[in-house]
């Protein structure tokens, strides 16, 4: 996955979000070992003490924990990555209502349009598979 | 880190000037060969002629080339390698400044000397050799003699001395060049120009210090003629302040811009 | 966090033009600072003045306790603008150039990163074009395990792949111990690497802040607000 830094916003901050969603998403599983910060800062272009802050951020959340001879890792607690996808699934959700009631629809016509959405979906899917 | 500064500094110079003794060496073979066979009536054939010609132009020009090379390393060695953008290298190793200049001046040194003996030695294959060398070494048996009536054994002490002041010389006429080369690096624009000019300059206030000199030291204008071992000992001793003097003058002056006045472009 | 570079009050004129005026400055070691200005705003200026390429009219350069000269020099590694090397050398013969003037030279990364940028060791100098050159310089500056990088601007010249490989050299050399500082009028290029950042206008410091500091205050991105310091 690539990293996608926006330059109005602090990096560090990006950083956190990039890296839940990849713990969240499963590109880096529970209880695997995370690349290290230079690698890490390589990959994603960043200054190694910006990456370093944002690992420490996440290992405050409890989302990583650090071994000290092996390095560091993704929690095994599935309960804490389970929380952490409800917040991110939640900003996500505020975002989309905010940006459907600035183009004026009421609540109950956007409830509606997604179900359409999400059935006409779910035909296609089917359709697929028959 | 002297030493390391000697060892690429001679590496620089030594691809220039070993090439150029070498063929200068060569021509001298082969005009010494086309003299040989000039005795075989070689010359009398038209082609002959021109080839011995060509050869000997060629060999004048190296020789002319030997010296002027020698002045043109010289200078670029300093110019191009300490004030030009290798400057940047340069002057960034952890080196003190004045290891820079006693690098140069020693490296040039060895090669205005080194020129010396090997257009010397050219000139010796180039004559024929029975002739000029024995006369030569004639010759200077009896200067050696006439200086021994002289002065006694004092005369190797002297021989000694002179070899010493003519490095002395040499050493101040080479740091001579480089603090002209660093004021003309003070000026903005027309930076060899201004070299030049400041050559002018300081030769001209070294030959007002040596008029100063020689005038505040009554003896010394008996230098021209030395009678006694002693009176040549307190000529030398004379020429040698005054050398010394001006060389180190012109060093510190030079390590002084180097290191206070360095503005590279 | 202790200290790499200091300065105090440090000036310096030209003629009667100040080229730095007054400037104070503390960079801690284990940054990477960008020292941003517009062309002429006396970037340079102070990169020589640490270097001891030029000497201070008035106020002192204190790098790593040291007054600029032979203990700096061991330990800073400078990559000025200009190509300084010679024409005679193969790029193996000032490898060991560098070898035998600086203890801290690296000579197998220096071969590592020359083999990733496909420059044969035993090609002349004299032969490089200018782009190359660039590189072998950067190469030998990054070979170094120094304390204090003054990289004066490194990627003005050469092409995006270039630019990504050294800043990506830039990440990957870097560590705790060392500082360093890369100045440059194209910020939207390297912003992302640096923590800390300089803005430097007609020879006066008018801001340093970190990267995050900027964003998260102003809302913009560091190229963003340079653009609005230094307009025209």
């Amino acid at each position: 996955m690539p990293w996608d830094l926006k330059s109005d916003r602090p990096i560090y901050t990006q950083l956190i979000e990039q890296i839940e969603l990849m713990i969240c998403s499963g590109i880096y599983a529970l209880g695997t070992k995370l690349p290290s910060v230079r690698d890490l800062a390589q990959e994603a272009a960043v200054n190694p003490n910006t990456m370093q802050k944002a690992l420490a951020k996440l290992e405050e959340d409890g989302l990583l924990y650090t071994n000290r001879t092996s390095g560091r890792f993704v929690t095994e607690d599935a309960d804490i990555v389970k929380q952490v996808k409800g917040r991110l699934a939640l900003s996500q959700i505020n975002d989309f209502l905010k940006k459907m009631k600035n183009l004026g629809f009421q609540n109950k016509e956007i409830i509606s349009m997604v179900e359409n959405l999400l059935e006409s979906k779910e035909d296609d899917y089917h359709e697929h598979n028959s | 880190m002297l030493r390391k500064l000697l060892k690429y500094e001679i590496k620089a110079t030594a691809r220039l000037f070993l090439p150029l003794y070498l063929v200068l060496l060569v021509f001298a073979g082969i005009n010494r060969m086309f003299s040989i066979i000039h005795f075989e009536s070689f010359n009398d054939s038209a082609f002959g002629g021109i080839t011995a010609g060509i050869s000997m132009t060629v060999y004048i020009t190296l020789m002319a080339g030997t010296f002027v090379m020698t002045l043109v390393v010289l200078i670029q060695r300093f110019y191009k390698n300490l004030l030009g953008d290798e400057g940047y290298l340069m002057f960034t190793l952890p080196v003190h400044s004045w290891k820079h200049i006693l690098n140069k001046l020693i490296v040039s040194m060895i090669w205005v000397t080194s020129s010396g003996i090997v257009a010397l030695l050219s000139v010796l294959i180039l004559v024929p050799l029975d002739i000029s060398l024995k006369e030569f070494l004639r010759q200077i048996r009896l200067f050696g003699i006439q200086l021994m009536d002289q002065f006694g054994v004092g005369v190797y002490l002297i021989g000694l001395e002179t070899v010493f002041l003519s490095f002395l010389f040499l050493a101040s006429g080479i740091l001579m060049i480089y603090a002209a080369i660093a004021l003309g690096h003070l000026f903005n624009k027309h930076k060899l120009l201004a070299s030049f000019g400041m050559y002018i300059v300081l030769g001209t206030i070294s030959k007002i210090f040596l008029s100063v000199y020689a005038l505040s030291i009554g003896h010394f204008e008996n230098i021209e003629n030395v009678g006694t071992f002693f009176e040549s000992q307190i000529a030398f001793f004379l020429v040698f302040i005054y050398v010394t003097v001006i060389a180190a003058v012109y060093f510190l002056l030079t390590q002084y811009i180097l290191k206070k006045k360095l503005n590279l472009e | 966090m202790s200290t790499i570079l200091e300065c105090k009050n440090l000036t310096k004129k030209f003629g009667g033009k100040n080229a730095l005026e007054a400037v104070d400055l503390n960079i801690s070691r284990g940054r990477i600072v960008g020292l941003l200005g517009p062309n002429g705003s006396g970037k340079t200026t102070l990169i020589k003045l640490c270097n001891e390429l030029l000497t201070p009219t008035s106020g002192e350069i204190l790098i790593g306790g040291y007054h600029p000269g032979i203990k700096t020099k061991k330990i800073v590694a400078y990559l000025p603008e200009n190509t300084y090397l010679n024409d005679w050398m193969k790029v193996s013969e000032i490898i060991n150039f560098f070898k035998d003037f600086y203890t801290d030279f690296n000579s197998e990364k220096a071969f590592d990163m020359l083999k990733r940028l496909n420059i044969d060791p035993q090609d002349k100098l004299k032969t490089m074009s200018k782009g190359t050159k660039e590189k072998v310089q950067l190469i030998l500056v990054m070979s170094r395990e120094a304390q204090l990088y003054l990289l004066d601007e490194p990627i003005g010249g050469v092409d995006p792949a270039a630019r990504d490989y050294i800043l990506d050299t830039i990440i990957s050399n870097y560590n705790e111990n060392a500082t360093v500082i890369l100045s440059t009028h194209l910020i939207s290029d390297i912003e992302r690497i640096l923590e800390d950042i300089i803005f430097i206008k007609e020879g006066q410091i008018v801001l340093t802040k970190t990267v995050d500091e900027i964003r998260d205050e102003e809302g913009k991105s560091v190229d963003a607000l340079f653009r609005e310091v230094f307009k025209c």
